[in-house]
């Protein structure tokens, strides 16, 4: 082997890890906030009577499901410069990733809506709620209590695939990692400190979500 | 004198041979991350808390890092730690094949864990041994939950193996840069590719929709796509 760690050649490089952490954290959280957004219209259009909206919907969550998130992020920043379109490598990669998470989060709440009982609805309704109402106070509550595990996991695969952003040249945790890596030769220290950073990150967002999990029982 | 940038049928010939080698590195992957992921998954549910300790470790760490930091790792790491270089072809494989071990153990030991405990009760009381009883009895139970989130993996590892292009392996995406690089119609070229991706992978999970329908009545929570994915901080 013959490999000595040495973490000296490291530590001046520690500030821009965490510059591309927080870039890392910035890109899934717009894309998370964003994205679970249209997620939940998705899902009330996949479960809309209204035949074209219902298609429209289902072709684009079919679309982005079964495509590479690389490939996406490609088709914006490179494919568009066909047509003299040119979006920084920051907005194309943030797009791809929210509307992946469009299309993955629609899946989810749809789950989560049809999981509450017809019985609940039709109480609510019983008790002369409007359909606003039963919604906002009956259905989504329950609803969300249920996609609550699927949502963190989507979070951390989301905050996981940000590193795909490095290949278009954002500037996140990924790219600096290569970027000292090539600097200092220290291959091993390099990619200790960046996965012992992306492992804290998901550590944290699945021990929020048990705790808010936990709140919610009764 | 001008440049020749048109497409040529050729040249999505060499793409679609690019999504043959896509279909049989992930094949690969597969079939070595089940093997791996098997006994991972096994030593999960193991009552010795070191191989316990160990495999939740492996699975941890790999799910808590992007994969493409893993074959960063797997490309760089192999020469300057083990002096050999070894093939692109190698590399993406050794990569893919150490993600897709994590998160099948998980499925793995989700459906070791569903087999009702009654089983393993019944087995011990017709005097089998501890490997007759996983061999027999456990396992062959437990595959019914495991194959069908397997498959949906196998579906997601596809779509996946693309970062492969970018530490040189060339199949689908890396085939598709070449010829770019050649055409410069990046959008062309990038919408093909993505419509040879979702011909794949659609029709993958419309084959598991088609024959896993059958036995869904009995698959538990255990093989529901976001309990399989999850981190469990314990």
């Amino acid at each position: 082997m013959g490999y000595k760690i040495i973490f000296s050649q490291i530590t001046p490089y520690l500030p821009a890890f965490l510059k591309g952490l927080e870039i890392s954290i910035i890109i899934s959280l717009i894309g998370m906030l964003i994205g679970s957004f249209i997620g939940v219209f998705a899902a009330s259009g996949r479960t809309s009577s209204v035949y074209i909206v219902n298609k429209l919907v289902n072709i684009y969550v079919e679309i982005f499901r079964n495509t590479p998130l690389l490939i996406q992020m490609y088709l914006l920043y490179f494919g568009l410069a066909q047509f003299d379109i040119q979006i920084s490598s920051f907005i194309s990669a943030t797009l791809a990733l929210t509307l992946n998470v469009g299309a993955y989060t629609a899946v989810i709440f749809q789950t989560g809506l049809n999981a509450v009982h017809k019985e609940q609805r039709e109480a609510a309704y019983a008790m002369g709620m409007t359909s606003f109402q039963t919604f906002r106070y009956v259905i989504l509550p329950q609803a969300f209590r249920i996609v609550i595990p699927p949502l963190t996991n989507q979070f951390i695969s989301v905050f996981l695939f940000s590193s795909v952003a490095s290949t278009i040249s954002v500037r996140e945790l990924t790219y600096i990692t290569m970027n000292v890596e090539s600097i200092t030769m220290r291959t091993f220290e390099v990619f200790i400190i960046t996965a012992a950073l992306y492992l804290i990150v998901t550590t944290v967002i699945s021990l929020l979500s048990s705790i808010y999990e936990r709140s919610y029982k009764y | 004198m001008k440049l020749d940038t048109s497409i040529y049928l050729l040249d999505w010939l060499f793409i679609l041979k690019g999504a043959g080698i896509t279909l049989f590195l992930c094949l690969n992957a597969m079939v070595f991350g089940s093997i791996l992921g098997l006994i991972i998954g096994t030593m999960r549910t193991s009552k010795l808390s070191i191989l316990k300790y160990i495999s939740g470790a492996y699975i941890y760490i790999i799910r808590g890092t992007p994969l493409l930091m893993q074959l960063f790792l797997v490309y760089y790491g192999l020469p300057v730690f083990f002096r050999i270089i070894v093939s692109a072809y190698t590399t993406a494989l050794v990569g893919l094949t150490v993600y897709a071990a994590a998160y099948l153990a998980e499925i793995v030991k989700a459906g070791l864990q569903s087999v009702d405990k009654g089983q393993k009760d019944a087995a011990k009381a017709l005097g089998m041994t501890s490997w007759q009883e996983f061999r027999s009895i456990v396992l062959p139970q437990a595959l019914k939950v495991i194959v069908p989130p397997a498959f949906g993996f196998f579906i997601a590892l596809i779509k996946d193996s693309s970062l492969v292009a970018i530490i040189g392996f060339i199949e689908l995406t890396r085939s598709s840069r070449m010829v770019i690089s050649r055409t410069y119609q990046p959008f062309t070229i990038y919408l093909g590719v993505a419509v040879i991706y979702f011909v794949i992978c659609y029709g993958l999970s419309i084959i598991s929709q088609k024959y896993f329908k059958a036995n869904r009545q009995d698959i538990p929570k255990a093989s529901q796509p976001w309990k399989t994915v999850a981190i469990k901080v314990s």
